[in-house]
This record gives C-alpha cells, structure tokens and sequence, in this order.
C-alpha cells in the first residue's frame, strides 16, 4: 500500500483558512475598514475623527485584521491573539466615532454590532492566548 | 450634516478615550506577541504519551475495512444458520 502524500502547503493554509471561517471574516473586515479609508476616505465614517486618531484606528484596524490573518494562516497563537486584541480595539474605536457622529440613539444598532464585533474579538484573544483552537471533528455514523 | 458632527468628534474626551483604548489595545496586543508562545496551539505528543498519530486517509481505510468485515460476518452468520438446519 502506497501511503498518501501528506497535503500541499496550500491546502493547508486553505483549510485553515474554511476551518474557521467566520474568525477570517471578522478578520477580513478589519482589513477592509482600513482599505475603505485609504482608498475611498469619503465612504468611511472614521474620515471624520482626527488623522492623528483616524490613523491610530487603521493600526489598530487594519494591522489587527491583518495578524488575525497571518495568525491563523500560519498557525501562530501569539500572532492571532495579537491581532484580535488590535482588532478589539479598532471596533470600539469605531462603535463610538459612529455614536459620536450620527447621535447614539439613531446608530445604536451598529454601535452594538460593532461592541459585539470587540467583545467576541477579545473571547477569541483570550482563547488564542491559551492555545484553545476549534476543532471539526467528524461524528461517527453509528455509535459503538 | 456629517461634516458639522465632525466638530463634536475634535473633543478631549474622544482623544482621551481613543488614546486609552489605542493604549490598553496596542499594550495587550504587543504583551500576546512577546509572551504567548508561538506553539501554543499546536498539539505535541511525545513517545512517553503513548499516542499513535495516524493520517486521516489511513482511519477511512480501517473503517470501510470494518464495514466489510460485518458484512462478511453477516453473511456467515446466515451460512452457519442454513447449515445448522440442513444438518438437522
């Protein structure tokens, strides 16, 4: 019997990558809220705030997303973790800048998306920072 | 109206406030890279453990190996039972 050959290394980082594949979102946004000021500062709410902060924001945003990313793809628990507590601090960054600017009555609902968006960013540092990693696993057809 | 609420977001409070957050965010963030290890959520078995790590190519095998061996248990089972009532 030929054994089979172990999996590419893209098919790794593929499968990485579907494994979790609401964590690559989240990651994923963070990059675009950056993309979105840079390229198009005119659809971005953040254009508002100070640059001094607007660009404290796209670190904390963009970098964070970005080693979220990098993290997973390459199966590092201090890089994840490092990104989503960067990414924590983007949302939030955002959640307010968005009540500050439309009123929190009228953008509470993504004001508690964006909190929601910091407070499951800060659950997936935590369970970074220990090494908890989900994994999919295949149930058996019949119990034994 | 966007460009008149901007004004409101020039307060102290939201420089104080974002400059917290930027803080305690970009500290932790840096704390995870240097102290968590890398390793962390990798699986190490050593021998002492006395795992047996197998590809998951080799589990599919075994298991349509087992179905086939009920089948054929299934079967005799059914011949044994025919032979039984012949030799009566």
């Amino acid at each position: 019997v030929i054994p089979p050959l172990p999996p590419s290394r893209w098919r790794t980082y593929r499968r990485r990558l579907t494994d979790r594949p609401a964590d690559a979102l989240l990651a994923l946004l963070g990059v675009n809220g950056a993309l979105t000021y840079f390229i198009q500062p005119a659809r971005s709410t953040l254009r508002t705030l100070p640059s001094s902060l607007g660009i404290a924001w796209i670190v904390l945003f963009g970098l964070g997303g970005l080693l979220t990313l990098a993290g997973i793809l390459a199966n590092r628990a201090n890089v994840e973790a490092a990104g989503w507590c960067l990414f924590a601090g983007g949302a939030l960054i955002s959640g307010i800048t968005l009540g500050l600017v439309f009123g929190w009555l009228l953008a509470w609902n993504s004001v508690l998306v964006l909190g929601l968006y910091a407070g499951c960013a800060l659950v997936r540092t935590w369970h970074a920072s220990r090494g908890r990693i989900p994994v999919l696993l295949d149930p058996p057809e019949e119990l034994p | 109206v966007i460009t008149d609420l901007a004004a409101e977001s020039n307060s102290p409070v939201l420089y104080v406030v974002v400059s917290v957050i930027v803080g305690v965010a970009g500290g932790g963030g840096l704390a995870q890279l240097i102290r968590v290890s890398s390793d962390r959520s990798r699986v190490m078995v050593d021998a002492a453990q006395g795992a047996v790590i197998v590809q998951t190519s080799v589990i599919t095998d075994l298991r349509e190996e087992i179905q086939r061996l009920r089948q054929d248990n299934a079967e005799m089972k059914v011949r044994l039972a025919a032979l039984e009532r012949d030799g009566r």
